[in-house]
Order: structure tokens, then sequence, then C-alpha cells
């Protein structure tokens, strides 16, 4: 299964969303990362055929998903940002009505939301009304519609957006289990989610594809760039000169800052190993603060 | 499909606000229905048996005994000063005050020798009763002396406009006018007050309306609303089949009101008025001496209720189309209340405005269709006569039907 974007641009009136974006997926977790207002969600959109692109086409095994229309939809699921469910309806009727829409058998239907909602953890929460769910359930709940149908294709738009760390783990360890034999697409800017399961990770800023890199080989460009400096109280000048600092601790000893620089900030400046928050400060430092 | 269309229904019908307000339209429609009761039978004045006796067609015989009673019951009660007590009285009566309205409430006459001992209320009933049987037989009478005026016009305009091309149009409408006129037979006696309240409570019936309006203006907004419309339009069927689904349900939601509320409509008539006659011509009713078709009251009730249904479907898709195109209710609960409100509003409190010729094609026309069919009303479209009714239907049918195109563009292609 390949999943091909080629040259895809869109145009929101005069603001541009998203510059030529090319690129081939295939089977794994692809962790998209970048800050607000990159173009994810646009991206996203447009794979999961909510919007036309201004320009370029996106392909499905050689065919484009615009003519594929609904074939091409039968192998998506999409878990959209902030993702809406109807308060009045259980958890099970919400699967059920999903499954309808996916296509599924009536009898296969019943079967596969009771096997999804053991799997995300809310089996003894069938019956419940959505309304009564917690973010996090709610999560849980919308990655469950999406693979109703067992998509070839997942997208998944900040899926723990509003999530406790535990929940975090826990919707990471569920992302693990079903990307095998799965074109998975995470949009995050939140790193912890993509450090430990993407198979590439890609880069978006201001709607470009920054880069396209395996994880591993993004800290491997960061060696080198990465320091802990203790400063005294009176140095204040810090926040002032061209250092992203990526982590602030007050130590017995004094202040330690974790800097983000090609060369080394001072005297005293030791060299850190490199995390996967220090690349996104330094691909997207001055993007945030923004 | 059919389960796509049972979750729509249910989305639908789990609305709170509007289970709230359907239950409170059912009390206010028995409320309202409880005040067009037979007041007649209510307070004891036995009409619709004495119309019994002299139902079917106006003869002489009838004609005259009731043209004497009623001189016997003027003469009897000449006297200024006791028909005012005796309207009094009626009127007490019907203050709901009594109980036994025959053995109460007695006028004396000492203002006349000619008025022996005392009167009872039933006098004053019996000779209302008959006044309405001289106004009845009147009106049948006039209409048929009009009827036969109205075919020497129609044959007179026929003859004028006859092999004149430049008039073709005149001559086809009076054309279809004596078709039409031909087929009616003539209005019939009978105590058809039960049919007249019917039909104005029918037509005018609102309620139905804002509960369609209500439930229709939520249909897609309120999957914008909630951010669900990405998760089905991602889906296979949730483009153009979730559509269908929706226009389905919610065409099924507006039947089901609909037939609740005529079924409990004709129930309490039928319990109040008994409703006879329904094979009577629809011009025995004086609101439609002057309409140009020749059916049956029963006949009538029915082509009423469809074409009501009709109006109201027509008018629930362009509803449906507001509400694929804004992402909350209220625009298009408010848009459908305007389309409504102004030209009802218009051409009742200020009927001469110019602007009321066009507003006569609104859908409202088609929601409150009395007016089809009360006289004959022919529009020239490329000079051949057709009927108001039938532009009216056409220029909402076709609104819908692009309302509906519209629909699928909006919400197969919505950000």
């Amino acid at each position: 299964m390949v999943l091909t974007i080629r040259d895809i641009t869109k145009y929101y009136g005069n603001k541009l969303a998203l510059d030529s974006f090319s690129i081939e997926l295939t089977q794994g977790v692809y962790g998209l990362l970048g800050p607000n207002g990159a173009g994810k969600s646009t991206l996203m959109n447009i794979i999961a055929t909510l919007l036309k692109p201004s320009k370029g086409m996106v392909f499905y095994n050689g065919e484009e998903i615009i003519k594929m229309n609904a074939r091409y939809r039968d192998k998506l699921g999409y878990l959209p940002q902030n993702p809406g469910m109807y308060k009045n309806f259980s958890a099970k009727r919400f699967l059920l009505y999903i499954s309808a829409l996916k296509g599924l058998d009536k009898n296969d239907a019943g079967k596969k939301a009771e096997q999804l909602l053991e799997m995300v953890n809310l089996k003894s929460e069938g019956k419940r009304k959505i309304g009564e769910f917690s973010g996090g359930m709610r999560q849980r709940l919308g990655i469950a519609q999406a693979l109703l149908n067992d998509p070839e294709i997942l997208i998944l738009d900040e899926p723990t957006a509003g999530l406790d760390p535990k929940e975090r783990i826990r919707f990471r360890n569920i992302i693990s289990e079903i990307s095998r034999n799965r074109i998975v697409i995470l949009s995050t800017h939140i790193v912890s989610d993509i450090e430990y399961i993407a198979k590439k990770v890609l880069l978006i800023k201001e709607g470009k594809l920054l880069k396209e890199e395996l994880p591993g080989n993004l800290l491997k460009e960061l060696e080198g760039k990465v320091w802990s400096k203790l400063i005294s109280e009176n140095d204040g000048s810090y926040a002032e000169k061209n250092n992203l600092i990526s982590n602030i601790t007050l130590q017995n000893d004094g202040t330690y800052i974790r800097i983000i620089s090609p060369d080394k900030p001072g005297e005293n400046a030791e060299l850190q190993t490199p995390r996967f928050e220090d690349i996104y400060l330094y691909y997207f430092g001055e993007e945030s603060e923004k | 499909m059919i389960s796509l269309i049972l979750y729509e229904l249910y989305k639908i019908i789990k609305q709170r606000v509007l289970l709230i307000l359907i239950l409170i339209f059912l009390i206010f429609n028995v409320v309202q229905l409880f005040l067009v009761r037979d007041i007649d039978a209510f307070i004891g004045m036995d009409t619709s048996n004495v119309f019994k006796k002299f139902e079917g067609s106006v003869t002489d015989a009838k004609a005259n005994w009731v043209l004497e009673e009623k001189t016997k019951y003027d003469k009897l009660l000449g006297n200024d000063n006791l028909r005012e007590k005796m309207q009094k009285a009626k009127e007490e009566a019907d203050s709901l005050s009594i109980d036994n309205p025959s053995e109460m409430e007695t006028v004396n006459s000492n203002d006349t020798a000619d008025l022996p001992g005392k009167y009872s209320l039933k006098i004053a009933y019996d000779y209302i009763i008959i006044c309405r049987l001289d106004y009845e037989i009147n009106y049948i009478r006039n209409w048929e002396k009009q009827n036969i005026s109205l075919k020497k016009l129609i044959e007179r305009n026929i003859d004028r406009y006859k092999g004149k091309p430049e008039y073709k149009y005149e001559y086809l409408k009076w054309n279809l006018y004596k078709n039409n006129v031909n087929s009616i037979k003539s209005p019939t006696l009978f105590y058809n007050t039960g049919w007249d309240k019917l039909y104005k409570y029918i037509s005018n019936d609102l309620l139905v309306l804002l509960l369609i309006l209500v439930a229709f203006s939520t249909v897609f907004s309120n999957e914008y609303a909630l951010g669900t419309d990405r998760i089905i339009r991602s889906s296979i069927h949730g483009k153009s089949s979730t559509v269908t689904a929706k226009f389905a349900a919610s065409f099924i939601y507006a039947l089901v009101i609909y037939a609740v509320f005529i079924i409990i409509d004709l129930v309490f008539f039928k319990i109040y008025y008994d409703m006879p006659g329904w094979h009577n011509s629809l011009q025995s009713i004086q609101t439609f001496s002057n309409s140009p078709f020749a059916f049956s009251i029963g006949n009538y009730l029915v082509i009423l209720l469809l074409t009501k249904l009709l109006g109201l479907m027509m008018f629930g898709v362009i509803i449906l189309f507001l509400s694929s195109a804004f992402k909350t209710s209220y625009m298009p609960l408010f848009i459908g209340g305007i389309m409504i409100l102004i030209p009802v509003l218009l051409k009742s409190r200020m009927p001469d405005l110019e602007i009321n010729t066009l507003l006569k094609f609104m859908p409202d026309s088609n929601i409150f269709p009395q007016s089809f069919f009360t006289r004959y009303d022919v529009y020239n479209i490329f000079n051949i006569p057709v009927s108001y009714m039938v532009i009216c239907i056409s220029v909402t049918l076709l609104a819908a039907i692009v309302c509906s195109i519209g629909t699928y563009k909006f919400f197969n292609n919505a950000r």
C-alpha cells in the first residue's frame, strides 16, 4: 500500500496553507510534527477527502483518491481534531452508527464494536451516554470508530490534545498495537506522541515539508548542538540572545539552562544528549514564539 | 440505507427541545380543538338534528315550510324589547352558565297581547335554527341562479373569443372555466358547520409547520456544530448516502407528526360534529361558493391534506438546504420563519400592496392552500391558462429541487 501526495497546495483565500507538499507513505506510523498553523490539519483533511486541494493530487496505489471516491473512503479511518460525538448516544450506539456509515454488515458491526470497545478499554462503558465521558474516553472512542472498517489508511489529527500523560501513554500503546499493516499518519505538536512509535517523522512548517527523516537520524543531527549551562542570578541576558532555550532548571548550585546552539554558548556549557523536544525547538523554535 | 435512515430519525427525535415542543403543541392543539367544538350542541341547540330533516336538495316544499315558520317566529318575536331579552338570554347561555337551557331562563312578555304566556329559551334556539335554515336555503337558491348566470357569461365570452387567434388565451381560459363549472353539482342542504370549521382549522394550522421548521433546521447544522460531519464525510456512505438518509428521515418525521395532528383533528371534529354529508358538493359550504372544482366535500378533504403535506415537505426541503449551508441551526430557523411570516402578515394586514402579487407564490401558499380552491384563478403562461395552484406548486417544487441539489453539494463539500 502506497499513499502518494504530489505537489499538494492549498489556499484559503490569499493565505497559503500548504505549499507544494509531496511525499510517499507506506506501511507504518508517520509522525507529522509542526507548530499550530503549519498546515497539518489541512493536509489531514485533504487526505481524508474533506478538502479539495488548490493544486496537486493524492494517489492511493497509483489511483487518484478523488476518482476512487467511495472506494477510497472505504479504506480510510479518520480521527479528526476534537472529534464531535452525539451526547445522547451511548458509546456502543455511536459505534453502530459509524458502522452503518462505513457499510459494515449489521451482525459484524455489533461484534466489531464490542471488540474495539474492549481494545480501547471502554467495554464497561458501552451503554453509557457519551455526554458523560471524559475527554480521554472520548478520544479512545474516537480511535475505536476510526478502526471499525479495519482501514488501510489511518489518519489521526492531534489525537492526544487535551489528554493527561497517562491517557497519552495509553493512546500511544494503542497506536503501536494497531499500526501493523496500515499507513498511520499521526499529526501532533506533542513530541512524546511520536517519539517512540513513529517510523518516520515529517516536519512541516508554514505549509512546506521541511524534513522527512527517521527519528534516530533527527536526533543525530542535533548531536553537538545541545548544551547545558549554569547561569548566575544576575545574568538575565540569555533571553535576548539568539539561543534557543529548551529547559530551565533551578538546582541547589544555581540555574541550569538547556540551550540549542551550533556553537558552544560559553565556557561552562556542557554537551547534552539530544531529546525529541530539542528537535521541535530547533526547527520550530521561532515559529512557536510567534 | 435503512439503518442510516433509522439513525438519522433517532438523531431528530432525541432532541429534548423538540420532544418538549411536540408535547406542548399537542396539548395546545387539543385545547384549541376544545374551543372549536360545536357550541350549538354544547348549549343544547338541536341544530344538526333539525337540519337532518331537511337534508338534500332544496325543494319548494322545504323552502316554503321554512319561510312560513320563520314568518311565524318573526311575528311572535316581533317585539323589539322582547327580541333583545331573547338575545341576552342566548348570550348568557353561550357563556356556559346554564346546564339545561330548555328548562331555565324564561322571558315574560308583558308588552303585547299577541304573545301569550312565558317563552322558554328553546324558542330562541328554534328561531335561530329556522333562520339558519332559511339562510342556507337562500344561499343555495342564489347559488343556483348565479350559476346559471355564470354559465351564460362563460358562453358569451367563449363566443366572443372564438376563432380569434389574438385572443387564444382568453378563449382557452373561458373554455377551461366552462369545463370546470359544468361538472359542478348543485350545493346540498345539510348541517355543514363542522366541515367549514374543519377546513379553516386545518388550512390555518401552524403547529406542524413549526415542528418541521425546528426539527429540520438542525438536521445538517447540528453535524457542523458538533464536528461529527468530518467523521461522517470521511466514511464510505458519508456523503450522498448520508444526505439521502437525512432527507428520508426528515420526511418520515414530518409525515408522522402531520398524521398524528391530523388524526387528532379529525377525531375531535367527528366527535363534535359527526361530519355528515361528505359526499355532497364542495360548494355546499359557503366558503367555496365560487370554487371552480367539482369536488365532493370528502374528496376535497383528501386533496387539501395532500396539498398541505406536499407544501410542508417542499418547505422542509428548503429548510434542509439552509441547514446544510449554515453552521448553526439559528439561521435556518430564522430565515424559514421569515419566509412564512412576512408573506402571511403582508397578505393579511396590507392586502393591497403590489408585492403581494409576487408573495402569492411563496411557499406559505402551499402550506395554507385553501386559496387554491376557493376561486377560479388562472394566469397566462405562454398563452395557456395555468391555474394559480399549479404555478404555486411548480415554483415551490422547483425551489425544492434546486435546494435538494444544493444540499448535496453543500454537505459533500463543507469545510
